[in-house]
C-alpha cells in the first residue's frame, strides 16, 4: 500500500492542528500566569507592649499585620523561636482564635502574642497560614478542610525589640 | 439502489478508517505511557507542576517525567515528588538536607519544632521559595524523583481543559473553545478535501468512460 505525500499531509493536518493549539493555549496561560501573578505573604506592621507576665524575660504583645500578596491568608499557629534551645513556642492563638481568622487582600489585623521571650533583642516569629483561592468568604468548616488537606505557607519574621523595626 | 449500496459501502469504509485511526492513536499512547510505566517503575510517571515553587528549574506548566529510585540514591539536591500523610497534594520539591540516624547535614535548625523520630528525615524547599517547607518528608511519603525531563507549558494546558484552580481565570474556558475550534477545524478541512477529491475522481471517471 503506497502512501502518497498529500495523504500524509492530510492525516498529519488534525494532530498537527491540536498539537500547536496545545502548546499555544500553554504557553498563553503561562504568559497569562507571569503578568498577573499571585502570592501569598503578609507583613508585620507594628508591635506594641500590653503587660507583663510576672517575669522580666516573658512579656504579652500585640501584633498587627496586614495582607500584602494577592491572595486571602487564613491565619494559623504563631511561634517564637528560641535559638538557645531551639525550640519554637507558641504565642498566639492557631486559625480558629483569630478574629478575623482570615485576612483578604490588603485587609489587616491585630491579635496578641501571650508570653513572649524578650530575652534577645530580636525575636523570630514563624506566621502560618493558608491560602484562599475562592471568590467565596471561607467558611469554619472550610478551613477545617483547608488546614487537614493542604499545605501551610510560613512568614518569618524578625522583630527587633530596640529599634522596633521589622525584618522578613 | 446501486447509488445507495455505494455511498453506504463508503460510509462504512471511513468509519472503519477512522475507528483504525481512533484505536491507532489510543493504543500508541496507551503503549508509551505504560512502556514509561515499566521503564521509570512508578505508576504515574508523568506529573504536571502548577506551581511556580521550582522555578527556573521547572516552570509553573511544566510536565516533567519522574521515576521511582532506591532511597539510598536519594540525596541532596534530588528533585523529589512527595505526598504527606493526611494531604491529597502532591509537591514537587528539593531536598535541601537529610537527616539520618548517623548523622544530619543539616546547616541550620530550619524549623525547630520539627524533630525527626524516625530517620531519615528530608527537609526540602522550592528553589523559588524563600523558606523550606514547614514539615520533614519521611521516606514512604516520596513518590518519584525527577528525570530530569520536562515539557513546557503542556501541563498548563491540561490544567485549564481539566478547569483546574491552578489555571489563570480566563484560560480554562479559552482552553476549551480552542479544543473545539481546532478539532471541528481538522473535520472541516477533512471534508472539504474529501469533496474536493470525491468530485475530481467523478471527472476523472466520467472522462474515462468518454474517452474510449
Amino acid at each position: 500500500m503506497k502512501i502518497s505525500a498529500f495523504e500524509l499531509i492530510r492525516a498529519a493536518t488534525g494532530p498537527l492542528m491540536i498539537l500547536i493549539m496545545l502548546f499555544a493555549v500553554g504557553y498563553g496561560a503561562v504568559m497569562w500566569e507571569r503578568s498577573h501573578q499571585e502570592y501569598l505573604t503578609v507583613k508585620a506592621t507594628s508591635m506594641r507592649f500590653v503587660s507583663g507576665q510576672g517575669v522580666p524575660t516573658s512579656s504579652n504583645w500585640n501584633m498587627s499585620i496586614v495582607n500584602n500578596g494577592t491572595l486571602t491568608f487564613i491565619l494559623g499557629l504563631v511561634c517564637q523561636r528560641t535559638p538557645r534551645t531551639n525550640d519554637c513556642n507558641t504565642v498566639a492563638p492557631s486559625f480558629s482564635g483569630y478574629n478575623p481568622y482570615y485576612l483578604k487582600h490588603g485587609q489587616s489585623t491585630w491579635f496578641m502574642l501571650a508570653n513572649v521571650n524578650t530575652t534577645l533583642p530580636v525575636w523570630e516569629l514563624h506566621l502560618q497560614g493558608w491560602a484562599w483561592t475562592s471568590n467565596q468568604a471561607p467558611s469554619s468548616q472550610d478551613i477545617v478542610n483547608v488546614e487537614s488537606v493542604s499545605i501551610p505557607t510560613t512568614e518569618w519574621i524578625y522583630y527587633n525589640s530596640t529599634g522596633n523595626t521589622f525584618g522578613q | 439502489m446501486q447509488p445507495n449500496l455505494k455511498t453506504g459501502r463508503f460510509h462504512r469504509k471511513k468509519l472503519f478508517r477512522l475507528l483504525v485511526v481512533l484505536a491507532g492513536v489510543l493504543g500508541s499512547s496507551s503503549v508509551v505511557y505504560f512502556g514509561l510505566v515499566i521503564v521509570l517503575g512508578t505508576g504515574e510517571p508523568i506529573v504536571i507542576v502548577a506551581s511556580n515553587s521550582m522555578e527556573p528549574a521547572i516552570d509553573a506548566g511544566d510536565l516533567i517525567t519522574v521515576q521511582r529510585v532506591a532511597s539510598s540514591q536519594i540525596s541532596v539536591g534530588s528533585v523529589i515528588v512527595y505526598q504527606k500523610s493526611l494531604s491529597n497534594i502532591r509537591v514537587v520539591h528539593r531536598i535541601i538536607c537529610i537527616v539520618t540516624r548517623s548523622s544530619a547535614n543539616c546547616q541550620n535548625p530550619w524549623y525547630p519544632y520539627l524533630a525527626c523520630f524516625t530517620p531519615p528525615c528530608y527537609y526540602t524547599k522550592g528553589d523559588n521559595d524563600f523558606a523550606p517547607d514547614p514539615w520533614l518528608v519521611l521516606s514512604d511519603e516520596i513518590l518519584a524523583v525527577w528525570t530530569g525531563f520536562r515539557a513546557p507549558y503542556l501541563g498548563m494546558t491540561i490544567l485549564c481543559l481539566r478547569q483546574d484552580l491552578a489555571c489563570p481565570s480566563p484560560w480554562a474556558i479559552v482552553s476549551v473553545i480552542a479544543l473545539g475550534t481546532v478539532v471541528l477545524s481538522a473535520i472541516a478541512i477533512d471534508l472539504r478535501i474529501s469533496r474536493t477529491r470525491g468530485k475530481s475522481g467523478q471527472s476523472e471517471t466520467r472522462d474515462d468512460v468518454i474517452e474510449p
